[in-house]
């Protein structure tokens, strides 16, 4: 095999060959390159999304971080009244700490159910490699949370003194996450080319889902034989990790980070093969 | 990761696009992604979903090579997957079967303004569509002064695309995807877009990237553009490559192929193939086209209209692997024509019905046949020729003229790579003629005409409802011995020969060679009568002749007075030739002479009037301007035996001709004629003037001769019997 002609460091080089048989084995390997290659059209794709959400507003991107810092303000004043609710303090922060990192994935999924579709004439008129679509959505979702958990952060060393030994091992829960949910996005973009209810049932399972993951209820509301059941929900553990390291609420700390762990790779690796898999197929049908 | 599994084939150092056995199949819209409930449904009743039935195959086993630096055109109906090759190229599909490879980086433009979002100004749309192009924001950076100034939309660059115009638009879209620096470059009918201005400026800056020495791959419908762009041409059709060539004969054979699928067909003989497209028949001579644009093709002449069997609306009514039926018909002048024809080795047969219910609004019938001018010789039962010359700057049609014996056979030939063609009439028909002819219109090639005259038809009394009838043998590539067969069958049919003297018949005139060197001149044999103040003769009558084991029998009719002639015709033992005429009167007519003539050629130099005298034909004429007859000997009439005769300088070899009638049925007078009228000539004439006073001719026959035709050359003199 000759070594391509490369016209420009940013071209991409593209080589085929399909037997309608298994992923190659370089599957990874190949899309890591393209990706690293097409990175620009990442950076560019997440900078457009951005700049046109806030265009024409007078404060402009810094909406991304006065969006979560309101919707705190809001949470805290209400439950001021009555921090403690369900034998909980500081219900306030203890409901924040499980509606962020939802917010986060529900946001992200609703929206990159229909990235593919509602890029037709993108994927069609120009090769790039696909699965930037849902990447650049999700991160562009996930800079939100970062900002919303810095300011959630803040406010937590400001209410509740005293350290928060597990702080450290936040970036690995935000990861942990983030790779958990671009599985599912990737997955669920493909799906909704064949399967167009997929954006509607999509719906109706974040709202059970919701109620099934310890966002408004303590873990010790459930009964403790079905806990380990419970925790098999990788939300349900990802959100007992995020009260663990931002509440020192720590439950199961073992099961829920292996579940967490578990979740996030395999997620990751079965949406992304599923996309690259039938990625041919759901071009022609777009 | 491309496979290097070792029964591939070698890859070309050169070659930058390389497709390999490439299959692509596309669901069908109807079953996209179908929602929740038509799958279960489907499933419920049964149909289940994605079946092959649903599947479109938009390319079947395609295969070819592309080298750096070709430009090439891809050319094809809708829907043939021209642009699914190219969506190939650039990566937006993956081949279900088959390999690609593709060594360069690509730019499509596929569509203008990719990736530009409405809200965004120009100058952001271009920076970020410029990445999705494939720029890095340094080359963007770059390049914008110079896209601003290509695009020449001024400060309109900086507001939202929304509010620009088309033009805008797409001058701004296209100044972004030339400034990408691609190797290879894919253009799919971009240029359609856009106004006049525009079209000119992405056509220059297309030439440029060719002198820059890029690959090109350029789809359009346009033939033009594609032949002055690109020097090979990949035609498709059906998902399947069907031609890959040079530019100037894929497009000829894909505009042949391009009509009514419905009535096109194709059959393929040992060495030719024969293409039935609505009306028209191309051959071809394995990948060769043998004919030119018009292909084969009839026309019917008519005093309102002219209708060329292209515009019919043609179905095919039978077909099989040698034989094909179809019919054209119009409803509107309610005529229908039938085309049967039947392929064998080396030839096919084709036999033309036309009928309708306008029997006498057409006049002629013409087989028009166009042929490439690959061929530059003709011949016909006689005569061999070359095709008048073709300039490049000439816009006419040159015909081929005088010496064309009979539209009976026509061979044509090239030289060693060009088969042999020929085209041989199967029926005698009255009025037919042919005309060949160079042809520079548009596309140069040969015409060859064989015509009609349906008058003559409606003379004999064809049929009801029939307006004509004809058959043909083309035979392409046949031996040569078989040609040389067919074609003496041909002189045959309509010739007599005794020795060195070879009578024939040559569609309207008789003619006498000898060793096939022509004996008459122009008019040749031929009888004619003034009648009521202007001459008839049997040189423009409609005729029919047949030929018996030793005789030629002639039928033909006048064109303008009712008044029709019978000749015989036949070689004696002694090798002289007996010439009967006789004519039937259908209605009264004034007659005022009647005369039996022989014109020879202007070789023969002297002459002898057995009551007359000898003489010497004069080399000048009374005047300059021609048109003359000059009357050079003539004696009283008689019933006795008279003859006139002719000879030629021994030198060129040609027998002396005489004209003898013994004891003829009224009062003849013989007459030696010289004559510059049109063409030289000398005739040898015997006439008769009805006496005076007599009106009108009465209906009936009467037998103007029964003439003696001799070659010896000698003549008795007055008084002397031979």
């Amino acid at each position: 095999m000759s070594e391509p002609r490369q016209a420009d460091d940013d071209a991409p080089e593209q080589r085929w060959s399909t037997d309608l048989v298994f992923p190659r084995a370089g599957l990874f390997h190949d899309s890591a390159r393209d990706l690293a290659k097409h990175r620009w059209i990442i950076l560019n794709l997440v900078r457009r999304d951005l700049k046109i959400r806030y265009k024409g507003s007078v404060f402009g991107f810094l909406w991304a971080l006065l969006n979560p810092l309101f919707t705190m303000l809001v949470f805290l004043f209400i439950f001021s009244l009555d921090p403690r609710i369900q034998g909980i303090d500081h219900y306030a922060l203890f409901l924040l700490c499980g509606i962020v990192p939802f917010g986060f994935m529900s946001a992200a999924l609703t929206r990159t159910v229909t990235i593919l579709i509602d890029h037709t004439p993108l994927v069609k008129k120009i090769y790039f490699p696909r699965e930037i679509l849902p990447l650049s959505a999700v991160l562009a979702d996930f800079v939100n949370l970062l900002l919303a958990m810095s300011i959630l952060v803040v406010v937590l060393l400001l209410v509740v003194p005293g350290q928060l030994p597990l702080l450290w091992l936040l970036p690995l829960v935000l990861a942990g996450q983030l790779c958990f949910t671009l599985g599912l996005a990737m997955m669920l973009a493909a799906a909704q080319v064949f399967l167009r209810d997929t954006a509607q049932l999509l719906t109706n399972v974040l709202l059970f889902w919701y109620f099934l993951s310890p966002v408004f209820y303590p873990l010790a509301n459930i009964p403790a034989r079905i806990h380990v059941l419970y925790l098999l929900n990788p939300m349900a553990s990802f959100i007992c990790l995020y009260r663990a390291v931002l509440l020192h609420r720590v439950e199961f700390p073992v099961f829920t980070a292996t579940v967490a762990v578990v979740a996030a790779v395999i997620t990751l690796v079965v949406g992304f093969t599923f996309f690259k898999r039938t990625e041919n197929s759901f071009v022609k049908l777009l | 990761m491309s496979n290097s599994s070792s029964d591939r084939p070698k890859a070309d150092d050169d070659a930058i696009i390389t497709f390999d056995r490439v299959w692509e199949r596309f669901v069908l819209q109807g079953l996209k992604g179908g929602s929740l409930k038509s799958r279960l449904l489907g499933r419920l009743t049964g149909r289940p979903v994605g079946t092959r039935s649903e599947y479109f195959e938009a390319l079947r086993d395609v295969s070819f090579t592309i080298r750096r630096g070709e430009v090439v055109g891809l050319v094809g109906e809708n829907g043939s997957g021209k642009s699914t090759v190219l969506n190939l190229i650039a990566g937006i599909y993956q081949p279900d079967r088959g390999h690609i490879e593709v060594k360069g980086k690509v730019s499509a433009l596929l569509e203008l303004g990719t990736g530009f979002h409405p809200e965004l100004t120009g100058r952001e749309n271009v920076i970020l569509s410029g990445s999705l192009l494939g720029l890095s924001h340094r080359l963007i950076d770059e390049r914008l002064p110079a896209i601003e100034q290509f695009a020449g939309i001024g400060r309109f660059i900086d507001i939202p695309i929304k509010s620009y115009s088309s033009g805008m638009y797409v001058r701004l879209a296209f100044a972004l995807a030339i400034s990408v620096d691609a190797e290879i470059l894919l253009i799919d009918e971009v240029l359609a877009v856009g106004d006049h201005a525009f079209q000119q400026q992405c056509y220059r800056r297309i030439l440029e990237f060719r002198e820059q020495g890029r690959t090109i791959l350029y789809v359009s419908h346009d033939a033009q553009s594609v032949k002055n762009l690109c020097s090979r041409a990949l035609l498709f059709r059906d998902g399947r490559l069907l031609r890959d060539g040079d530019t100037r004969t894929t497009l000829d054979f894909y505009l042949q192929t391009i009509g009514r699928k419905e009535a096109i067909v194709e059959l393929t003989g040992s060495t030719f193939s024969l293409l039935f497209n609505n009306g028209r028949i191309t051959l071809f001579q394995g990948e060769r086209l043998v004919t030119s644009e018009g292909g084969l093709h009839t026309t019917l002449y008519g005093r309102e209209q002219d209708i060329a069997s292209l515009s019919g609306y043609w179905r095919v009514l039978l077909q099989a692997a040698n034989r094909l039926v179809v019919e054209g018909t119009w409803p509107f002048e309610n005529l229908r024509q039938t085309w049967e024809i039947s392929l064998a080795e080396h030839a096919f047969d084709w036999r033309i019905a036309v009928t309708g219910d306008r029997t006498d609004s057409f006049h002629q019938f013409s087989l028009h046949a166009g042929v490439t001018t690959a061929y530059e010789h003709w011949e016909d039962v006689l005569a061999r020729g070359d095709f008048p010359r073709i300039f490049p700057d000439d816009r006419d049609r040159i015909f081929v003229t005088g010496n064309v014996a009979n539209s009976g056979y026509i061979g044509l030939s090239g030289d060693e790579t060009t088969a042999n063609l020929s085209f041989e009439r199967r029926t005698t028909a009255a009025g037919e003629i042919v005309a060949l002819s160079s042809n520079e219109y548009a596309h140069p090639g040969r015409v060859i005409s064989f015509s009609d005259s349906l008058a003559a038809s409606v003379a004999r009394n064809e049929p009801a409802g029939e307006i004509h009838r004809t058959a043909f043998r083309i035979a392409l590539d046949s031996p040569r011995e078989e040609q040389a067969a067919r074609r003496s069958e041909q002189l045959d049919r309509i010739s007599l020969q005794h020795g060195s003297v070879t009578l024939i018949f040559t569609g309207s005139h008789f003619h006498l060679l000898s060793n096939l060197a022509w004996m008459t001149g122009m008019l040749g044999m031929y009888v004619s009568l003034k009648s009521g103040g202007f001459w008839h003769d049997t040189a423009q009558a409609w005729w029919s002749i047949s030929r018996q084991p030793d005789r030629i029998l002639g039928t033909c009719r006048l064109k303008r007075i009712p008044v029709s002639q019978e000749w015989l015709l036949f070689f004696e033992p002694t090798g002289r030739i007996r010439w009967q005429v006789t004519l039937e009167f259908h209605q009264p007519v004034p007659l005022e002479r009647l005369q039996a003539n022989i014109m020879l050629s202007e070789r023969y130099s002297s002459w002898t009037n057995a009551l007359d005298g000898q003489g010497s034909f004069p080399g000048t004429f009374k005047d300059d301007f021609g048109g003359d007859w000059e009357v050079i000997s003539s004696h009283a009439a008689s019933t006795g035996p008279i003859t006139v005769s002719a000879v030629s300088d021994e030198r060129l070899g040609l027998p002396g001709v005489s004209l003898e009638a013994r004891q003829p049925p009224a009062e003849l007078q013989a007459n030696i004629i010289n004559t510059d009228s049109y063409f030289r000539g000398r005739l040898l004439q015997l006439l008769t003037i009805p006496p005076a006073g007599r009106e009108l001719h009465q209906p009936g026959k009467i037998n103007l001769v029964e003439a003696l035709i001799d070659f010896s050359g000698e003549i008795p003199i007055a008084g002397r019997e031979s």
